[in-house]
């Protein structure tokens, strides 16, 4: 059976790491080679890397960085933050990324995933949906949460998983930044509603956030920021909490 | 001195940086440059993507494998990653029959699979190795230890004295495979955190 897993995210604005509240309130949390390397070394089942740029959305800043930390941390690495071509995904994975991560343009055109899917292998394909709740619906946002999509939910979903993603990632931009726990409902939702392998990530402030996650739902993965950058916490303290509650995490 | 063939079929950074970050020198060899094997004391093949492929660019030029052969009946170390594991087998059934090393006597087909989203295929993340067979490759490393695993297709092995290590998914299929020097790692060493660095330097202080 395979493991659930323990992902730091870090963004990335320019050459330094930044963490956000609801998408907003950029704060510096430091060099991303070196936090990257500290993860790598404190039993991080993989890594995410995201450039949340909103002027330079290309990856001509992820790639440099990529490549340094590709060659310093041997673990899987999920990268991405405006990608917008085959060209651009090419350069990602050369430059070290095991999995791409793809958010705005799905929205736009469903095939270029089936089209990196049948380049790279469909685990080689994350796409990752920003949500934010309006009147009690969960409404999707693009381009780092500043575009609102029409398309609900499940239907975005359910594309995804018919041209072959291989994964899906899900963030609350309500609770992002806040670390004051993830959104129940989302969660539920999703994964009722999914049967690729998904991460969660938002309000994550705390081990039992974690915990609660892995027992109501089958989510593959969770995702934290803050928890890393503000507390005194790493994925080894993380899963030696969590070892107490039977979930099937990678402990050695 | 480390050698890593390129047969442009993935990217091998990880691979080559682990290699360096153990401390070892690496040469990457590119199949027109036979000659380079007289150098190397550990090869290494990486490989993702699909058999069919690695099959059509690998005997593209038959006198690199009349090498190949040369090198590993003097008893030098060869490992397989992943897909270049699957390569070491007699043939692959992916996409179409297609001609593997026959380093070990296997063939190459599907995993079992049930569609559900516990036991989707590929099979990518992290897993156990349970450890059928004592090996020197294995010093430092616990009974079921886990690494990083991204593949659908499997090795099946026609003699089970190959069998060294076995990961289960759905089924049980073979993640370590030796044939004499001849080793096959299904899962990433160079992906699999401090126990994929710690094998790949047994692989690497194997003597010849």
């Amino acid at each position: 059976m395979l493991k659930k897993r323990i992902i730091p995210l870090l963004l990335l604005m320019n050459d330094r790491l930044v963490k956000t509240v609801n998408f907003e309130k950029f704060k510096d949390v430091g060099n991303p080679i070196s936090t990257a390397k500290i993860f790598n070394d404190s039993d991080a089942d993989e890594l995410i890397l995201l450039n949340i740029n909103r002027d330079k959305r290309a990856s001509s800043t992820l790639i440099p960085v990529l490549k340094k930390i590709s060659e310093e941390c041997f673990v899987p690495i999920a990268a991405g933050g405006g990608i917008n071509s085959i060209e651009n995904a090419t350069d990602i994975i050369k430059s070290g990324a095991d999995k791409v991560v793809l958010n705005s343009i799905c929205y736009d055109n469903y095939n270029f995933i089936k089209s990196l899917a049948n380049k790279f292998g469909k685990q080689a394909v994350v796409a990752s949906i920003d949500v934010r709740k309006i009147d009690k619906k969960f409404c999707l946002f693009s381009n780092c949460g500043t575009i609102l999509n029409k398309i609900p939910l499940e239907e975005h979903i359910q594309n995804l998983i018919k041209n072959d993603v291989g994964e899906i990632m899900i963030n609350s931009i309500d609770c992002e930044g806040t670390m004051q726990g993830p959104d129940h409902d989302l969660i539920k939702q999703v994964s009722n509603s999914c049967n690729v392998p998904l991460i969660y990530s938002g309000g994550i402030g705390n081990y039992d956030h974690i915990k609660d996650i892995f027992q109501m739902a089958n989510i593959s993965a969770v995702a934290c920021g803050s928890l890393f950058n503000f507390t005194d916490s790493n994925p080894i303290r993380i899963k030696s909490y969590l070892k107490s509650y039977n979930i099937n995490l990678r402990l050695f | 001195m480390i050698g890593i063939l390129d047969l442009q079929v993935c990217n091998l950074t990880s691979v080559s940086s682990a290699v360096y970050n153990l401390g070892f020198d690496y040469n990457i060899i590119k199949i027109e440059e036979r000659n380079k094997l007289d150098k190397i004391s550990h090869l290494i093949i990486p490989g993702v993507g699909s058999f069919s492929n690695i099959s059509k660019e690998y005997f593209k030029k038959p006198n690199f494998n009349l090498e190949l052969v040369k090198y590993v009946n003097k008893g030098k170390p060869l490992l397989g990653i992943c897909l270049g594991m699957q390569f070491l087998a007699t043939e692959g059934f992916e996409n179409i029959r297609s001609k593997g090393l026959n380093f070990i006597n296997a063939t190459v087909d599907l995993m079992d699979t049930d569609n559900s989203k516990n036991y989707n295929l590929p099979h990518v993340g992290w897993n156990e190795i349970n450890i059928l067979k004592d090996h020197k490759i294995f010093e430092g490393i616990k009974n079921n230890s886990n690494f990083y695993f991204v593949h659908s297709y499997q090795t099946i092995l026609k003699n089970n004295d190959n069998l060294f290590a076995e990961t289960k998914y759905l089924k049980n299929f073979p993640s370590i495979i030796i044939n004499e020097n001849v080793f096959g790692f299904q899962f990433h060493p160079e992906k699999s955190s401090k126990n994929g660095l710690k094998i790949l330097e047994n692989f690497c202080n194997l003597k010849v």
